[in-house]
């Protein structure tokens, strides 16, 4: 787990620099309301396909283990 | 069971203790470098030295982590890091402030790693989404609490004060892990600690990762997620001055707004642990964290702006307990 994570975060951490310095220039050449507005919308568009792959039926089994442990 | 929950309660007053600390230093330097500087560019930096730590430790943390007695070297590193707060009361120059801060990243870091490993190790399966809804409920309750005591602490004293009463927080700490069981499995400890280990682990990580490659994409999309987020509260405080010209004071109260969303969403996670299923937190929480944020993005007043703050923050409780419990259940420990 911990391994794992570490890799995860690595990328994680560059994604966060790059995006922070991103936006932060963005702000200043474009306006800080339509800069937060588009990635708000791009962020979204993430939350829509999280729940679109959750949906895949073959892998519902992925997130019914907490019911089954309570019934166990 | 009576032994759980006590091993449950102290481990999370330690986090609690740990968080609260950390949020009492991290406004104290804010504080103390402006005061030094002048410059809002310096006070970045110290915002800019987290994910760069959080880089440079991921790169071979986890090799260290999985090799060793997680408890004890979150006791090690609560110590390291009281000793380095502490000095920096004492530290004049800028430069060996940002390196001694960097240092305290890498560690945070480091502890918080350890942290997740063993609380996966200690906390049973069937009481992980329960507890990791009070790990939240308590790091929440450290957004509110946090500024409050810092506030508390720089009418008593001065910055200074409030970050000797930080190491002293990270002593309490150590004290609290030392009283925790150890969940060390010690056959892991056999290979020594080399920049091969890490190469293998590396190999290791991307192979799990092309086998488990649906737990990969979840987590990976919770990631996005974190990414996003960080990206846009870096504006949050010109977006709420500047274009809603909110004053401090009213910014402040709509931070609070935002520690109350997380703490009621990380109530009702906890409260409620056995009938929200994983699916619905994480779909949850996916979907309506970025709603709050597209709220807060169009809002014209004060109002509206709450109600994406609060959204915001409330469903992230959920995306939090959902995606770690999830992450706990596929990704050996």
């Amino acid at each position: 787990m911990g391994r794992f994570s570490g890799v995860i975060n690595v990328v994680e951490s560059l994604l966060v620099i790059l995006l922070t310095f991103g936006i932060g220039l963005l702000a200043e050449m474009v306006g800080i309301r339509p800069v937060y507005l588009a990635f708000s919308i791009i962020f979204f568009l993430v939350g829509c396909y999280t729940i679109h792959v959750m949906r895949d039926r073959s892998k519902r089994e992925y997130f019914s283990h907490n019911q089954i442990e309570e019934v166990s | 069971m009576n032994s759980f929950r006590k091993t449950s309660a102290l481990l999370l007053v330690s986090v609690g203790i740990s968080n609260l600390g950390a949020w009492i230093y991290f406004i104290a330097f804010n504080l103390i470098i402006l005061e030094m500087t002048g410059s809002p560019f310096a006070v970045s930096i110290l915002y800019v030295l987290v994910p760069l730590a959080s880089l440079v430790s991921n790169l071979w943390s986890g090799s260290l982590i999985d090799r060793v007695d997680t408890r004890r070297l979150m006791m090690l590193l609560d110590g390291l890091r009281a000793f380095l707060v502490f000095s920096l009361g004492w530290i004049d120059s800028l430069w060996l402030i940002y390196g001694i801060v960097f240092l305290l990243n890498v560690m945070s870091s480091l502890f918080e790693s350890s942290s997740l490993v063993y609380m996966t190790r200690l906390v049973p399966a069937s009481n992980r989404q329960k507890f990791n809804a009070m790990k939240n409920f308590v790091q929440s309750s450290g957004f509110i609490l946090g500024p409050t005591l810092a506030g508390l602490l720089f009418l008593v004293g001065n910055p200074a004060f409030a970050i000797f009463a930080n190491a002293f927080t990270l002593l309490v700490s150590v004290s609290m892990l030392s009283r925790l069981p150890s969940r060390h499995r010690t056959e892991a400890s056999i290979e020594p600690f080399s920049v091969k280990i890490i190469i293998e682990d590396w190999k290791m990580v991307v192979r799990f990762a092309s086998n488990a490659k649906y737990v990969t994409l979840i987590y990976g999309l919770f990631c996005a997620m974190t990414i996003f987020m960080s990206g846009l509260d870096s504006l949050e405080a010109s977006f709420a001055t500047q274009v809603l010209h909110l004053s401090e004071s009213r910014y402040g109260f709509l931070v609070s707004i935002a520690g109350i969303g997380i703490i009621f969403g990380s109530l009702i996670n906890s409260r409620w642990s056995h009938r929200l299923s994983l699916s619905f937190c994480i779909g949850f929480g996916a979907i309506m964290t970025p709603v709050g944020y597209l709220l807060f993005a169009s809002s014209s007043s004060f109002m509206m702006a709450s109600v994406g703050f609060f959204v915001l923050t409330f469903a992230l409780a959920f995306a939090n307990t959902g995606f770690l419990s999830f992450y706990q259940h596929y990704v050996p420990v």
